[in-house]
């Protein structure tokens, strides 16, 4: 294979892979932060006895998690932009929260699910209200046993964002995208995006673990 | 934390030291032509969707100004022709590493890519213009659109993507991995105008289903030329003498004819009601 590396053209776009890497981390972040609460929620309708709420967060989890997220970008990009009139970085940030709602969802309900009924039962029968017992017996334990598989998603969730790239959000990707585009340089540019996402995602998986840690002290 | 630290730098020292192993004295590598004489197959890649040079028709062959040209091509070096089609962006990697022996996509022959892989001669003449939505009957210009609230969509790594980065100051540019997303951006609303070949926007004006209008003064000239692996003058030079005679012949005429000046060939394409 004639290729020769060039590395210098890394050093030379530096400034653009930097403005790539804050608009990754930005919009990593704020998916992050929307699809939290929306898979509290969802996870939490769907183990709840009334029918119509369970149906609804069901409904979300099985459609959202049987579209592939690039399709769901576009869609939301181009069917629902249209409506909702939003540009690419909103699209991108509603399409990551939506489907990585379904799937902190999911990871909530297991969690709940996990902790032993009696848990629940003595909780009530101790006089707290479900609205008490929740928050203050069985959503701590459950905390605990669904961070490990929280942490994964949130990892998934920042190297998926890379996909925001097809609805023009001028990420990482994106960046290396263009940059590939007119310096044909595309052993080294790619070598070098693998690095920093990984660097980011290992960050985030070495916060985990000290969390995890941290509780670990009321087994 | 700190062996995390550790483990983390050292898989960066690796990525990049790992793999920029020096490649030793130059060999004298055969020609692509050589090459493909000798495979008895040629293989082309070209973009995707890039009405008349390259498009699909209903049965899923290759058709279009480029894909005749090169279907000729194959038959004067009298090897089989194997279309691969993919994205525009991936074509010059793709020569580089080897995955196509030529790529023919409408591509402009420009000093940047030259760097990097070896053009023949130009086969076609043409330059960018820019589109606006049939709604928008006030635009004349692009100049009319380079303000800070207004968008434009372009398809990157084209050479009408470079362009508009260039001379838009104000509007945002907005990359889209083709120009068929970069026209549907612009249909739905998302963006106000889009740059890139003159051929281009002829065709979605006259496409119902997109509602654009062109307008036509060239921002600038491009000549479309074959891209080959970089420093292959034997292929280039072939190409260039193929391109002589290829170029005026009746099949060149009877092939512009088809392609630019009638539009039969839309109904291989489009699905009919």
């Amino acid at each position: 294979m004639g290729y020769q590396m060039e590395w210098g053209v890394i050093a030379d776009n530096l400034p653009l892979f930097w403005e790539g890497l804050l608009i990754t981390l930005k919009i990593s972040a704020m998916a992050l932060l929307f699809s939290l609460p929306i898979g509290i929620v969802a996870g939490l309708c769907r183990i709840s006895r009334n029918r119509i709420l369970s149906f609804i967060a069901s409904a979300y989890v099985e459609l959202v998690r049987g579209i592939p997220l690039l399709v769901l970008l576009l869609w939301i990009f181009f069917v629902l932009g249209r409506f909702l009139r939003i540009d690419s970085f909103w699209a991108a940030v509603l399409g990551l929260a939506i489907f990585s709602g379904a799937f902190v969802a999911e990871i909530i309900r297991a969690g709940i699910q996990s902790v032993p009924r009696g848990q629940m039962e003595a909780a009530r029968s101790s006089g707290m209200s479900y609205v008490q017992a929740m928050r203050l017996v069985i959503l701590p334990q459950a905390f605990r046993k669904v961070l490990p598989p929280l942490a994964s998603q949130f990892i998934i969730l920042i190297k998926d964002s890379s996909l925001a790239s097809v609805i023009s959000v001028v990420d990482l990707s994106l960046v290396g995208n263009n940059l590939v585009a007119t310096t044909f340089r595309v052993l080294e540019i790619w070598t070098f995006i693998a690095a920093v996402y990984f660097c980011i995602t290992f960050s985030l998986s070495q916060i985990v673990r000290y969390l995890e840690r941290k509780y670990r002290v009321y087994e | 934390m700190k062996k995390a630290i550790i483990v983390m730098l050292s898989f960066l020292l690796l990525a990049v030291t790992g793999c920029s192993q020096q490649a030793g004295p130059e060999q004298k590598a055969p020609s692509t032509i050589q090459k493909v004489k000798e495979k008895k197959k040629l293989v082309v890649g070209t973009g995707s969707a890039y009405m008349p040079f390259e498009m699909k028709d209903k049965q899923g062959n290759f058709i279009g100004y480029d894909i005749d040209m090169m279907t000729a091509l194959g038959k004067a070096l009298g090897v089989e022709v194997e279309f691969k089609q993919m994205k525009f962006s991936g074509l010059i990697p793709a020569l580089q590493t080897g995955d196509i022996d030529m790529a023919v996509s409408a591509m402009t022959i420009r000093g940047d890519r030259a760097l990097s892989v070896s053009f023949s001669n130009p086969y076609y003449s043409t330059g960018q213009v820019f589109m606006v939505p049939k709604a928008d009957t006030t635009t004349k210009s692009w100049e009319d659109l380079d303000k800070p609230d207004k968008k434009i969509a372009v398809s990157q790594g084209t050479t009408g993507a470079l362009l508009a980065k260039q001379i838009f100051k104000q509007a945002k540019v907005l990359d889209f991995e083709s120009v068929p997303a970069a026209a549907m951006a612009m249909t739905q609303g998302q963006a106000d105008g889009v740059v890139t070949e003159e051929v281009v926007v002829r065709e979605y004006e006259q496409n119902p289903s997109f509602q654009t209008r062109g307008i036509y003064d060239l921002i600038s000239t491009d000549n479309l030329g074959i891209a080959v692996p970089l420093n292959d003058v034997e292929t280039v030079l072939w190409i260039n003498s193929f391109l002589a005679s290829y170029k005026g012949s009746l099949e060149d005429q009877a092939s512009i004819e088809k392609w630019f000046h009638s539009s039969d060939w839309r109904s291989e394409v489009e699905k009919k009601e």
